[in-house]
């Protein structure tokens, strides 16, 4: 979708007054509708697919792998993440900076001990996200996609001993039994600045007019790096106010436990 | 009986099938309506596939208009967690993919009615998010339901099917273990007729028994049709209710 | 140009094209040493003008022994305004990228990340509208970049994220030099992790970069950065004035 030059100038207008009124008539705090499904790919260990109500679709699947973490490099992980969205080449640039953002984000955030094994295996994680359409920037919607893959994921249970250095054995595990992944994922979301005020979750005709944009990631109840900012147009791209950064902030603080509340009983 | 059997002296496939059974077929239809102008999710087996038409549309790239017909451009994404085993590779561009796309292009060229539509693209993406044996037949029906989902005009349904042959009896709709021991046919039929549109096969089959796997393979295509038959009926019905409303 | 333009009316075949007289340039900035500016913080080194065959170009070498506790050496040269193939634009498009040095440090979809975050930052510093059907190419070559040995624990790990202020800089020098308008000097700074990019004396932050550090920091942080922008861009116009005032004499 392509806006007019009058058209987008009316969006602007009607976005940085104040108050400010929204194409979709939402407040400054509050997303589009999105529709999840859990557990529907029965290789993965977990597995999620998110629909927003733009029609923007992604699809995340969560695979583990036993491996020996003895033999990891020091800046070795012990989470992938791989990126595919459709239509776009893999070293454009929106793809190759939301997988080394996702990277970043993912490979710090899930806890090591969470993965451990014995003292010599772990399970290694495989996140694979598929973006089957997107409209305007993906990272919120795929970060939500990977909370609630992560969250309805199900690993082997051990059932041979931890502590393996004196005896080599290899890890077993009980046949039928799954243990749920414990973890508690980070969140990424997106905040545009119009004029003096911020909006939460812009839509497309919103990113198009957005005079800057921050991506805030929210991990264990309080934000947390990575933080970054971003344009996601040519033509209306300025600098912001300090103050405004703080109000992004604060906008995200007020609505991501409600979001982190939600993925979680979506059961 | 042993666990790694393929076909029991009592008639049962591993997973308890007998030879002329297919696997579950679960199948819908404007499954992505925002996106695309027509879509399908099929689940067959274990097989999970999204399909998705865009078109008929303006080519972006002045190399794809043909003024007398439509053109015709399938995509086959693979993804890398479809198979039990994670693959390392994305698959695209593999010698294997690109062979699949041309022989879809190949079938779907000749039941579409391009020259309804010149000067325009249509353009067919394909998910694999699961796949279990089988694949080329279930991306025959996946493409078929979002074609007709689409409203661009096809001669007759094509419905794809395996067969394999085990000893002299042929086995429907193979799984991915089955698959592995056995050489296997692919066909895809024309509609309630006994044309073919597709016949594939890689590896060595006798002759003499040819003429049994098609007529098998035939009988289960027919029955994949009056499948998606069912489902499209079923959608029709739905949406007609909501539009009188 | 021997590529000829078939969407445009060329004029009849026996025509010439416009040309004015040639200025004389003196060589003077070939002469011109890299000037050096220090103060007990930071020592850089600053040269711009000599990658011939680029439309401006810039070195910076930063010794930052207060802040990132990085030893950094960049060479940026920008080509551009220049046509691009393709459809209309109504304005010029940019695109900033990075090359490792002869250390490979960094990966390339970490090259790619900072660079898009760079073009980000570009794009509300130059006036993008003026140059219409045109492209605007910056490439950034990180000659070497290392941690500098310090007894007391750095707060910077050894990331991407403290070379990101001397790109900023660089790209800026290079601007200027290539005669591109922008509409402010941008610089950078860098303090706990956090990174800002600022114009108009520090009231517009146009980037903002954190990969460490907690949610606490980043208000205290905004005036550090703003000192050290204000450094930046001192050095960077007492270098500018410098050399026009070399070219006068």
């Amino acid at each position: 979708m392509s806006l007019s030059v009058t058209e987008k100038s009316y969006l602007y207008n009607s976005l940085s007054s104040s108050p400010s009124v929204r194409p979709d008539g939402r407040l400054d705090y509050q997303f589009r509708a999105i529709e999840i499904t859990t557990d529907f790919l029965t290789s993965s260990n977990g597995s999620s697919r998110i629909i927003a109500s733009d029609g923007s679709e992604c699809i995340v699947s969560i695979k583990s792998k036993v491996i020996d973490h003895t033999v990891l490099q020091p800046d070795d992980s012990l989470v992938e993440v791989t990126l595919d969205i459709s239509g776009q080449r893999d070293d454009s640039p929106m793809v190759e900076s939301i997988s080394s953002l996702l990277r970043e984000v993912y490979s710090k955030t899930i806890d090591k001990k969470s993965l451990t094994l014995t003292t010599k295996y772990s399970f290694k994680l495989y996140i694979d996200v598929l973006v089957i359409s997107t409209y305007s920037n993906p990272i919120s919607l795929i970060s939500m996609a990977i909370f609630s893959a992560l969250n309805s994921t199900y690993l082997p249970k051990l059932v041979s001993s931890f502590d393996d250095i004196e005896v080599e054995e290899l890890p077993t595990f009980h046949d039928y039994d799954m243990i749920k992944f414990d973890v508690n994922p980070p969140l990424i979301f997106l905040v545009i600045i119009v004029g003096n005020n911020v909006f939460i979750d812009p839509a497309l005709n919103e990113s198009e007019i957005a005079n800057n944009s921050l991506i805030i990631t929210w991990n264990d109840n309080k934000i947390s790096p990575p933080i970054r900012s971003l344009a996601l147009n040519d033509t209306y791209c300025e600098g912001f106010k300090p103050q405004l950064l703080q109000r992004s902030m604060e906008l995200v603080e007020k609505c991501a436990n409600g979001i982190t509340a939600m993925l979680q009983d979506d059961k | 009986m042993s666990r790694l059997e393929v076909y029991s002296p009592e008639g049962l496939r591993q997973d308890g099938r007998r030879w002329n059974e297919l696997r579950r077929f679960d199948c819908s239809i404007n499954t992505h309506a925002h996106t695309s102008d027509g879509s399908s999710y099929l689940e067959q087996g274990n097989n999970k596939v999204i399909t998705i038409v865009k078109g008929p549309q303006e080519p972006p790239l002045k190399s794809q208009l043909d003024q007398t017909k439509a053109t015709l451009n399938i995509s086959l994404n693979i993804t890398p967690f479809s198979k039990f085993e994670r693959s390392k590779t994305q698959h695209k561009n593999e010698k294997r993919i690109l062979e699949l796309q041309t022989i879809l292009i190949k079938t779907f060229k000749k039941n579409i009615l391009m020259h309804l539509y010149p000067r325009t693209l249509i353009d067919i993406q394909i998910h694999v998010l699961q796949q279990d044996g089988s694949l080329l037949s279930c991306l025959i029906n996946g493409i078929t339901l979002a074609l007709i989902d689409a409203g661009i005009a096809i001669y007759d349904f094509i419905s794809g099917i395996s067969i394999g042959l085990f000893n002299e009896t042929p086995l429907l709709d193979l799984n991915s273990q089955e698959e592995i021991v056995m050489s296997s046919v692919t066909l895809g039929v024309v509609g309630n007729s006994e044309k073919l549109s597709l016949l594939f096969i890689e590896d060595k089959l006798p002759l003499d028994i040819m003429e049994n796997v098609l007529a098998i393979g035939i009988a289960g295509a027919h029955r994949i049709k009056d499948l998606m038959d069912i489902e499209l009926k079923r959608h029709a019905k739905e949406r007609l209710l909501k539009q009188s409303k | 140009m021997n590529v000829q333009d078939r969407r445009r009316l060329l004029g009849p075949a026996n025509a010439k094209p416009l040309t004015f007289n040639t200025l004389t340039t003196s060589n003077e900035s070939d002469e011109l040493k890299k000037t050096v500016l220090k103060n007990e913080a930071l020592e850089v080194a600053l040269h711009t003008g000599f990658v011939s065959n680029s439309n401006g170009s810039s070195l910076v070498e930063v010794k930052d022994v207060a802040n990132s506790h990085h030893e950094t050496s960049l060479i940026t040269s920008v080509y551009g305004p220049r046509a691009i193939r393709g459809s209309f634009t109504s304005q010029a498009s940019l695109n900033i990228q990075l090359k490792n040095g002869s250390l490979e440090k960094y990966s390339s979809s970490q090259l790619k990340e900072v660079g898009n975050f760079l073009t980000n930052i570009f794009k509300s510093v130059i006036n993008l509208p003026r140059y219409a059907k045109s492209g605007i190419d910056i490439f950034i070559y990180l000659i070497y970049d290392k941690e500098i040995q310090s007894n007391e624990k750095s707060d910077s790990t050894n990331s991407i994220t403290s070379i990101l202020p001397h790109c900023i800089t660089g790209i800026t020098l290079a601007l200027v030099d290539a005669g591109i308008e922008i509409i402010d000097m941008a610089a950078g700074g860098i303090y706990k992790g956090n990174v800002f990019a600022f114009i108009k004396s520090g009231e517009e932050i146009i980037g903002f970069w954190k990969d460490e550090g907690n949610r606490e920091d980043i208000m205290n942080s905004i005036d550090n950065c703003k000192k050290q922008y204000d450094e930046y861009k001192n050095m960077m116009l007492t270098y500018l004035v410098d050399k026009e005032n070399c070219k006068a004499n």
